[in-house]
């Protein structure tokens, strides 16, 4: 869905940080950043992600992304253990750009506590909600 | 209010702005982006609006002499109608500011300025000015400061030339740092062979007087300057022009090697909020100072500091390991801190971290390795010679 110019995929859940998670069949958590967050990052140039069997946090920083000008925190919608990382993004971190829900995925965790962390984060839905206010607000 | 150049209301519409220096400028177009703008300056051709640059006439029969004593390089030097890179220094040698005089007539300057220290040459040049019309009351100097009056705009890349011979009969084979004036799209302008990404360039001053108000939002918008830079978007839409901003103003000038006022020097303000740094030597920018001149400010110091060699220089350097370095972030080798970032970007064009470092001078030699340290991990960087891109495919001595 839209909202203003920016891209919401529906059946993914949101941080306020502007995170996608997707929960796979196998019930491991994908995660990239979204089309409101690439736009606003702009050309990012560079991508910095945890090896894989890394415990992250729900809402802590597990990595970096930087476009030309600024620094950001990424921060992990789930809790759990970096089961893979997205290796393209070490010479192609402009994918994120391109691509935000597909090829500019970011980590794979498995979650250690899923159904709980998922009833702290964003339904796409209240999501497009959240980033409909941020735009109202500037 | 920040200031507004007079390209400010469209730019506003299409462009996410900044506060730069006390202006409101476009740090990037949204349709284009810093990465789009940096390579079509370095494949075809870019514009930007550098209004907010410092724009000082001086005239006056002992304008050069006036020019001399306050300047680090020698005006006597200079061809009718030529340029010099100089810099502006303060009595401990350090830089107040980096410019470019031109030699207009033997009586009559121009001088392009950084837009951050205008305000404070505009105080220095007028108190010297007075302190030597004490001393000499016939001292024939005047000095304008027409900043608001000049709106600028620089076009950048190798079909940069062929853009813009389209717009005026002013043939434009003149050499680089060479100034003319003359008709461009109607208007009478000056216009200078030079440019600060490294690539091929001109550089077209517009006076528009008529719309100047001081509050900048009671600004009509200029039609004159309008024309002229839509003129040249015309003029280079088959070299598929971009408009490009300060963002990748950056990232250019440091792919090809160049200091920036503000990031690798400055000298103390009011209040006390830095120290010095640097002088033209500590810089790397020696070739900006004549010590042959008799006398000028700061030259006991630099003749002192010449003596007593450097402890610290601007150095090149890329990173071997991934990352982006950045202002600020520390350089080391082994334990010991020998330095400081400056400025930093990921190159566009080699995707490689690069940037420019003030470290001790052991580590300034050309293959000198260090450690930049970033989020507290360090990453191998070598010094190397500007500019960072390959000069037989980029820049204005490229041969392929």
């Amino acid at each position: 869905m839209k909202v203003g110019d920016y891209e919401i995929m529906e059946g993914l859940y949101y941080t306020k940080e502007h995170e996608w998670a997707k929960v796979g069949d196998d019930n491991k958590v994908t995660v990239g950043i979204d089309d409101y967050a690439q736009k606003l990052l702009k050309d990012i140039v560079y991508v910095e992600l945890p090896e894989k069997g890394t415990a992250v946090e729900q809402m802590k920083a597990f990595g970096i992304v930087e476009s030309v000008k600024a620094v950001s925190d990424l921060y992990a919608p789930v809790s759990g253990v970096v089961a893979d990382f997205n290796t393209r993004l070490d010479d192609e971190p402009e994918l994120v750009n391109t691509g935000p829900y597909g090829e500019g995925w970011m980590v794979v965790i498995e979650p250690s506590n899923l159904e709980a962390d998922l009833a702290n984060l964003m339904s796409a839905e209240y999501y497009a909600e959240y980033i409909k206010k941020l735009l109202e607000e500037h | 209010m920040a200031d507004r150049t007079h390209l400010y209301e469209t730019h506003v519409k299409k462009a996410r702005m900044v506060d730069f220096a006390g202006w409101n400028m476009p740090v990037l177009f949204e349709t284009t982006g810093t990465i789009k703008e940096h390579m079509a300056v370095r494949e075809g051709v870019g514009i930007f609006d550098a209004s907010h640059m410092g724009d000082f006439f001086v005239h006056g029969e002992n304008s050069a002499e006036f020019l001399n004593y306050v300047t680090s390089n020698d005006v006597h030097k200079l061809k009718l109608k030529q340029a010099q890179y100089s810099c502006v220094l303060n009595e401990r040698g350090a830089m107040k500011d980096d410019i470019m005089p031109y030699k207009l007539a033997d009586d009559y300057f121009f001088l392009s300025t950084n837009a951050v220290n205008v305000n404070k040459l505009d105080a220095w040049f007028n108190c010297i000015l007075s302190f030597a019309k004490k001393m000499k009351p016939d001292f024939d100097v005047q000095i304008e400061n027409k900043t608001h009056d000049y709106a600028l705009v620089s076009i950048q890349g190798p079909k940069a030339t062929e853009t813009v011979q389209k717009l005026t009969d002013i043939p434009l084979n003149f050499k680089w740092n060479y100034i003319e004036q003359g008709i461009f799209v109607g208007e009478n302008v000056l216009i200078s062979h030079i440019g600060y990404t490294g690539e091929n360039g001109w550089e077209v001053w517009i006076e528009d007087t008529k719309t100047y108000h001081p509050d900048p939002a009671k600004r009509q918008p200029s039609r004159k300057v309008q024309k002229v830079y839509d003129a040249i978007l015309e003029a280079g839409a088959e070299f598929s022009i971009v408009e490009a901003a300060l963002g990748s103003r950056d990232t250019l000038r440091i792919e090809a090697g160049y200091t920036l006022y503000g990031t690798e020097a400055w000298e103390e303000q009011i209040p006390s909020v830095a120290v010095d740094r640097t002088t033209p030597f500590e810089a790397s920018l020696g070739f900006s100072v004549d010590l042959n001149k008799e006398t000028f400010i700061g030259k006991d110091a630099l003749v002192k500091q010449k003596e007593e060699g450097l402890e610290k220089f601007i150095v090149r350097f890329e990173l071997l390991d991934r990352g982006v370095p950045r202002h600020g972030y520390e350089v080391r080798v082994g334990e010991h801190n020998i330095g400081e970032v400056t400025s930093g970007t990921m190159s566009p064009i080699r995707k490689v971290g690069i940037g420019l470092a003030f470290v001790n001078t052991e580590y300034s030699d050309i293959g000198s390795e260090f450690d930049i340290i970033i989020r507290g991990t360090p990453k191998k960087a070598r010094v190397v010679e500007p500019p960072f891109y390959d000069t037989k495919k980029y820049g204005r001595k490229r041969t392929m």
